[in-house]
């Protein structure tokens, strides 16, 4: 794929005004698994035209986290209010017809979401599907299996983006261009929620994080309350993460 | 060394699998042996008989006749031959016998009786040879008279691979319902979380079971032509005939989707699906008329639907009945597709719970 093919979008970003869009708010989030808490009382807001990194290492109730905003998942208990705007996700595993081609999935799902065909486009472009569009997507390698789910994503111009370990299978330059790409939807006033065990990864792109272990909230925090450099930031979050380890023992 | 390894890995695997190979290991072959119980006899042995008592006809001469019967058949009284006659189309019975007014009569030297068996009962023709046979030396070893039974076949005698069409196509009904249908949902169930923020998983069940209906179309219209090509009398696109299948489907399909989401695409649902697949093709009276099976098959096969549909299909497209004749029958049906979408419902909401 060259450059080329990924600046020839001409469809300009779809613009939302972060003023008219209430933030996803919870509050005493709690989820119980049989006798396993899950999230242990969990306080969020998600502002409109940010970047918010839940991050927290395996198992500390990040994705119960996101799929409860997707109303995949049933509270045990505490109040989740998300507005009633559109919901674009891309979950940890690939979720798209493998039977179906790229252009098929895009097309079926882009349907189910009203979405407008020439930004669709543009979102194939931008992530370097528009080479693999023919192909039937459970023949694709896991990184185009993880840009078609972004695609079925975006191309529905979600007023807020929920993405599961987004970059995960990624090469190193695609996962600029993608962060690049969430960039831009972020300051054309979307938000976007990003469940990411590697911070570092976002730590340029970050507006707001929230760090969870073991169902609880450690952090919650707007970047600029947060002094550290960008390059320390990862170090940052394993740090409080192995500092409430050493407390919980 | 090696091969002990591998050994060791199965053994970790079966204790992680143990619902799955109980039920392949124990609960199917229970299952498998114990329905040898239902197979009891070769010939019929109480088919039910219509037997047709006029007003001139004594009590006593009833009895008469019906004893003759009872050795291999069950006899039913009638009071009117139109009547019984319409229950032998709707395999309600298997063959009908008029008792002759004169049977009483001293005076009379010989007496004819006529036993009328359905052409389309293909399975019934030769057993009911068998049964003039006794009933003719039944009753001439009670009676001081020459009673001569004849057998009389209503319709053109049609051919078993004739009549086994639409058994065939019900067959295929029940095995897209029971083996396909699940197979293809376990094929998509990776997406069916971005499916439930999307849309609904109710909206995705429902029309995953009306496209798979409508599909059916394909093997239904492939089988006609078969029976057109193979120059068999059989109609099987008439209208209470694709009812009645749409319907099987339709029920069917519920179950096994609500097993299949309650399961969680489990393999445990997969097989319990294959077992009622053979449930219901032992179950529903496909081959055979009910009649021919143990008192203990015969009273479940009567309390299972698809044993009304497999006879709405069979009586349409075999004997060109109207579709007013299945009514009650299809509507026994439409109600059973409708009252196991509550399962399905459920297995829907258990499935959203614990994702």
């Amino acid at each position: 794929m060259s450059e080329d093919d990924t600046t020839d979008a001409d469809t300009p970003m779809p613009t939302a005004d972060p003023a008219a869009i209430d933030p996803i708010r919870v509050r005493e989030l709690r989820k119980r698994y049989g006798r396993v808490m899950a999230l242990a009382g969990v306080d969020v807001t998600v502002e409109p035209g940010t970047v918010h990194c839940l991050v927290g290492p395996n198992g500390s109730g990040k994705t119960t986290l996101l799929r409860t905003l997707l109303g995949l998942v049933e509270p045990s208990a505490g109040e989740v209010s998300v507005p009633d705007v559109r919901l674009g996700t891309a979950f940890q595993r690939p979720s798209h017809y493998d039977q179906l081609t790229v252009a098929d999935n895009l097309d079926v799902f882009g349907a189910l979401a009203d979405a407008d065909e020439d930004w669709a486009e543009t979102v194939l472009d931008r992530l370097g599907l528009d080479v693999v569009r023919d192909r039937i997507a459970g023949e694709l390698s896991g990184g185009y299996s993880r840009k078609l789910d972004l695609a079925l994503a975006l191309q529905k111009e979600p007023a807020y983006l929920l993405l599961d370990e987004p970059l995960g299978d990624l090469d190193d330059v695609t996962k600029l261009r993608l962060l690049e790409f969430l960039g831009d939807y972020r300051d054309a006033g979307h938000g976007v929620v990003v469940s990411t065990h590697n911070l570092g990864q976002f730590a340029e792109a970050v507006d707001h994080l929230t760090i969870v272990y073991d169902g609880e909230v450690l952090l919650d925090a707007p970047r600029e309350a947060i002094d550290v450099p960008d390059d320390d930031l990862q170090e940052f979050y394993v740090e409080r993460v192995l500092e409430a380890a050493s407390g919980a023992e | 060394m090696s091969l002990r390894t591998i050994l060791r890995k199965e053994l970790l695997w079966s204790r992680h699998r143990i619902l799955a190979l109980l039920f392949v290991l124990v609960l199917l072959p229970g299952a498998f042996a114990g329905a040898s119980v239902f197979f009891q006899h070769v010939l019929p042995k109480d088919a039910p008989v219509a037997v047709v008592a006029g007003e001139d006809v004594s009590e006593e001469e009833y009895d008469v006749v019906a004893a003759s019967f009872r050795l291999f058949s069950k006899p039913i009284q009638y009071d009117s031959e139109a009547a019984a006659m319409r229950d032998l189309e709707r395999e309600s019975v298997y063959a009908v016998v008029s008792v002759p007014p004169d049977l009483g009569d001293p005076e009379v030297e010989r007496v004819n009786m006529t036993v009328t068996i359905d052409g389309d009962m293909t399975p019934y023709r030769e057993p009911s040879q068998a049964l003039v046979s006794v009933v003719a030396s039944t009753m001439n070893r009670q009676l001081d008279k020459r009673v001569v039974v004849q057998r009389e076949i209503a319709g053109e005698e049609r051919k078993l691979s004739s009549y086994l069409l639409p058994t065939f196509l019900t067959i295929i009904v029940l095995t897209f319902a029971f083996a396909y249908l699940p197979y293809n949902l376990a094929r998509e169930e990776a997406v069916l979380d971005r499916l439930r923020v999307e849309t609904s998983l109710d909206t995705v069940v429902a029309g995953k079971l009306a496209f798979f209906t409508a599909l059916l179309a394909v093997p239904l219209l492939v089988f006609h032509a078969v029976g057109l090509a193979m120059g068999y009398d059989v109609s099987l696109l008439a209208p209470a005939a694709v009812a009645a299948l749409a319907l099987t489907f339709l029920a069917c399909g519920a179950i096994a989707t609500a097993v299949t989401f309650a399961s969680g695409f489990g393999t445990t649902g997969r097989l319990f699906n294959v077992l009622l697949l053979f449930a219901f093709l032992g179950f529903s009276g496909l081959v055979y008329p009910v009649g021919f099976f143990s008192p203990l098959r015969r009273d479940i096969i009567r309390r299972v639907p698809t044993h009304y549909a497999m006879l709405t299909v069979r009586g349409a497209s075999l004997r060109d009945l109207p579709a007013a004749e299945f009514g009650p029958w299809l509507g026994g049906v439409a109600l059973f597709a409708l009252a196991m979408l509550v399962p399905l419902k459920l297995s829907l909401l258990a499935y959203e719970r614990r994702a």
